[in-house]
């Protein structure tokens, strides 16, 4: 004789028997499948909202993206541009004060900002080196020694006037 | 103070700036024996000025002098040279130049002629100011005043006889590179 939920030969306490087994059976079985499609449902959500919002923040980036990109190279425009009429306002002042640098005509303080100057810029240091030669060549022009015999004449003259008087005033 | 006193003194105190007085005048006139005339006047009113020279500086006093005096032997003899203004288009304006040691062209006495030539080219003031800054070594202030002129325009005439002399090397680098 076969026991169980699909005995044939049953009579009330199989049936009842048979129904507390089914009922308790398909209740866990529908407990377990719901459970785990709650569980599905759930680990699902989860995952669409990281999804959504993974999505939200790349659209965000994008929309974001090439306004920051735009930023970024005004803000490295603009800094190469202060750099650069730093630079050019330097250099200008550089040139303005070359010529006094080289005569050392210039007060210490600023004579050592040139300095620093020249060191970091190739342009001026070029100009420097350009007017330094021209000035070397100015003191490389003959020096004219004056004649003995002009010495000799010049006191000839200044005796003669002790023995004539007072020099005649010579017209100019 | 008497007669052979005041000389002695000034022989000792004007005299030994014989050879800076005679270099400027022979750069000032361009000329051997109008320089030797000019150092030679120069001289003889230096003396008789002598009592108002309180023996500060006997050289710039003395050059003082002599530039007066050259410029009015300029002016009596050349007053067409002394009045033209420097052209700057004739003589070319200041470029780009590019720069060399005064050394790889100083080599022969040719190009110390062609240098001494193209200084005596300028202008009288700026062949003054190159003079007195680079062979007597004197300041921008000292310059104002034997030319009498402000600083400004001392450091204005350097700059632009300076200008000439980049052109100089600048056209010496050009020859060099033709050759
Ligand atoms: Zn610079």
């Amino acid at each position: 004789m076969m026991m169980g939920p699909f005995a044939t030969e049953t009579n009330q306490p199989a049936t009842l028997q048979f129904d507390s087994f089914a009922s308790v059976a398909i209740s866990r079985e529908i407990g377990r499948v719901l459970s785990h499609n709650f569980s599905l449902a759930a680990s699902h959500m989860v995952l669409f909202q990281q999804l959504k919002a993974q999505h939200a923040v790349d659209a965000a980036l994008s929309r974001l993206l090439p306004n920051l990109t735009r930023w970024l190279n005004s803000m490295r425009q603009r800094t190469r541009r202060s750099l650069k009429n730093f630079a050019l306002k330097h250099c200008e002042e550089t040139r303005r004060s070359l010529d006094a640098f080289l005569d050392n005509e210039l007060d210490p303080l600023k004579a050592l900002e040139i300095e620093r100057h020249l060191q970091v810029c190739a342009v001026c240091a070029q100009t420097y080196e350009t007017q330094r030669a021209a000035g070397k060549l100015a003191k490389a022009l003959p020096r004219y020694q004056a004649p003995a015999v002009l010495r000799e004449r010049i006191l000839l003259a200044l005796r003669a006037s002790e023995e004539s008087g007072p020099l005649p005033s010579i017209s100019s | 103070m008497s007669y052979s006193n005041k000389l002695s003194r000034f022989e000792q105190l004007i005299l030994p700036h014989l050879d800076a007085a005679y270099n400027l005048a022979r750069w000032l006139t361009n000329h051997d024996q109008d320089a030797q005339d000019v150092v030679q006047e120069a001289s003889l009113r230096a003396f008789r000025a002598f009592d108002t020279f309180y023996g500060e500086n006997g050289r710039a006093w003395l050059l003082t002098i002599v530039r007066n005096t050259a410029y009015n032997l300029l002016q009596k003899n050349k007053p067409s040279r002394l009045a033209t203004p420097f052209d700057e288009e004739l003589h070319g304006s200041s470029g780009p130049v590019e720069s060399a040691t005064p050394m790889t062209l100083l080599r022969g006495a040719e190009e110390e002629r062609n240098l001494r030539a193209a200084v005596e080219e300028l202008p009288v003031e700026f062949r003054e100011a190159l003079i007195l800054r680079h062979q007597d070594g004197l300041s921008y202030r000292e310059i104002a005043l034997i030319a009498g002129v402000p600083t400004g325009t001392v450091m204005s005439r350097l700059a632009r006889a300076r200008a000439r002399l980049k052109e100089f090397l600048a056209r010496g680098i050009r020859e060099e590179e033709a050759s």
